[in-house]
């Protein structure tokens, strides 16, 4: 038998006293170690079985749709959720568009656009990524930063000059649309998203929602002045994640009364 | 061995248990879940807390299973799932600092084999120089040495390149074997612990 026969067998649960086994463990160092490695760790018959009733009833639990949605092939996952935001940015761009679109200079539209949806796309990506790939959780929260400072950013450039004069529309709702929409792909998110609530991202799904909030608004406020991009735009990725935090902790502290 | 040739591998278990076939999940958890047991346990303080991450492995397994593809390989996907669910344990919980080993409470467990003293006491000592080690070349050392992967699917299962993840054995490898001598007091006198890192 060759050692990673041997190991094979080992790992498999095969019997030890199986003669060519036995045969070969007495000669190889390497295999016997890694046997007497797997005899006195865990292998208690009880303890296993205890173990395998706890993941049957783990499983008997993933029924519905939520578990279905979160059980999809990932790049299915990830279509889903980028095709949410897309749908989420031009619902709002075309049942009611900024009224200065002919006049805002193209190039920075497209430019700010380009921006925000390349950072929404790799942070969808961050957030869905599976667990059999390695951890880059470093990488989606320096992602998840730079998507809640860079709305910051476009709205402290100098002001769009407009060629013309536009009628401006009340624009006091652009916080709380950019809020329901961002809130609405956390939510998407967080159903799609395959870890324990507990073990999930606070701030890399509040990014999303603002990166989208920003690129909706983009399409939608025509408001150029770098006060209302500030003050109303660009913070929604924080109200989220204040509201993520908020809601979070009011759902632990009932889980905790319930419990008690 | 009829008995290894006859039985389905792991990825035709997987690929069976995406058809439907649940008796295919409880075999690759039968085959599993030792040995995640004691990939776990080597950093955790409390047996629960790796009978948990157990559990969720195998959750994770089950929601993940439609993205395995034919021509993939299970085990390294078991393991990165497995260290990933730790790495997030040790986040939750805020513990950066490691742990030792639960010696006590491998030792209390039944002995399934009868192996000569001095190859167990061995082994004991090894453990306990694992726990010595930085945590990036203690696992991949489990993952290549303990539970046998090549160096290929360990550098799949910590995401390093696959030279990187030779580097961290190799030095891994020595500073065990620093410690191995250091335990002893005499290495001259003491038996050599084989350790092969030429495996791949």
């Amino acid at each position: 038998m060759r050692c990673d026969e041997a190991r094979e067998a080992v790992l498999g649960g095969e019997a030890l006293a199986t003669p060519s086994l036995k045969e070969h463990l007495e000669a190889c160092t390497e295999c016997s170690g890694l046997a007497v490695e797997l005899a006195r760790s865990p292998g208690a018959e009880a303890e296993l079985d205890s173990l395998r009733h706890r993941v049957e009833g783990a499983l008997q639990g993933e029924r519905g749709l939520v578990a279905g949605l979160r059980s999809l092939p990932t790049r299915w996952r990830m279509l889903m959720a980028a095709s949410a935001a897309a749908t989420m940015a031009l619902a709002l761009a075309m049942l009611s568009p900024r009224v200065d679109f002919a006049v805002y200079p193209l190039g920075r539209m497209m430019a700010s656009a380009a921006m925000c949806t390349v950072l929404l796309v790799a942070i969808i990506a961050q957030n869905l990524r599976p667990l059999q790939a390695p951890d880059r959780s470093r990488r989606a929260l320096w992602l998840a930063s730079v998507a809640i400072i860079a709305p910051f950013s476009i709205a402290l450039l100098p002001e769009a000059k407009l060629a013309h004069p536009v009628a401006f529309h009340d624009a006091h709702d652009c916080l709380l649309l950019g809020t329901l929409g961002g809130a609405a792909l956390m939510t998407l998110l967080g159903v799609l998203d395959r870890r324990e609530s507990a073990h999930r991202s606070l701030l890399v799904p509040a990014a999303a929602g603002g990166m989208l909030a920003n690129l909706a608004l983009l399409f939608h406020c025509p408001v150029t002045s770098p006060l209302h991009l500030v003050v109303i735009h660009a913070p929604i990725g924080i109200v989220l994640f204040g509201g993520h935090k908020g809601f979070r902790a009011a759902r632990m502290r009932i889980a905790r009364a319930r419990a008690a | 061995m009829d008995h290894a040739t006859l039985a389905p591998s792991d990825e035709e278990l997987m690929v069976a248990y995406v058809a439907g076939d649940h008796a295919a999940f409880a075999e690759l958890f039968r085959r599993y879940a030792p040995v995640l047991l004691r990939l776990l346990r080597h950093r955790l303080q409390r047996r629960q807390e790796a009978d948990d991450l157990v559990q969720q492995t195998f959750l994770q397994l089950h929601r993940s299973r439609h993205d395995f593809r034919k021509g993939a390989t299970l085990r390294p996907w078991l393991f990165t799932i497995a260290l990933n669910l730790r790495l997030q344990h040790f986040r939750e919980c805020g513990r950066r600092r490691e742990t030792s080993l639960d010696i006590d409470a491998i030792e209390s467990v039944d002995t399934a084999m009868s192996a000569p003293q001095e190859q167990f006491d061995e082994s004991r000592e090894i453990q306990a120089a694992l726990s010595k080690l930085p945590s990036e070349q203690r696992d991949v050392i489990v993952l290549h040495w303990l539970l046998g992967l090549p160096f290929s699917d360990v550098s799949r299962a910590v995401g390093a390149s696959v030279n990187a993840v030779k580097v961290r054995a190799h030095r891994g490898y020595v500073g065990l074997r620093k410690l191995l001598r250091r335990a002893d007091g005499n290495p001259k006198e003491r038996r050599t612990v084989t350790l092969n890192t030429e495996r791949h």
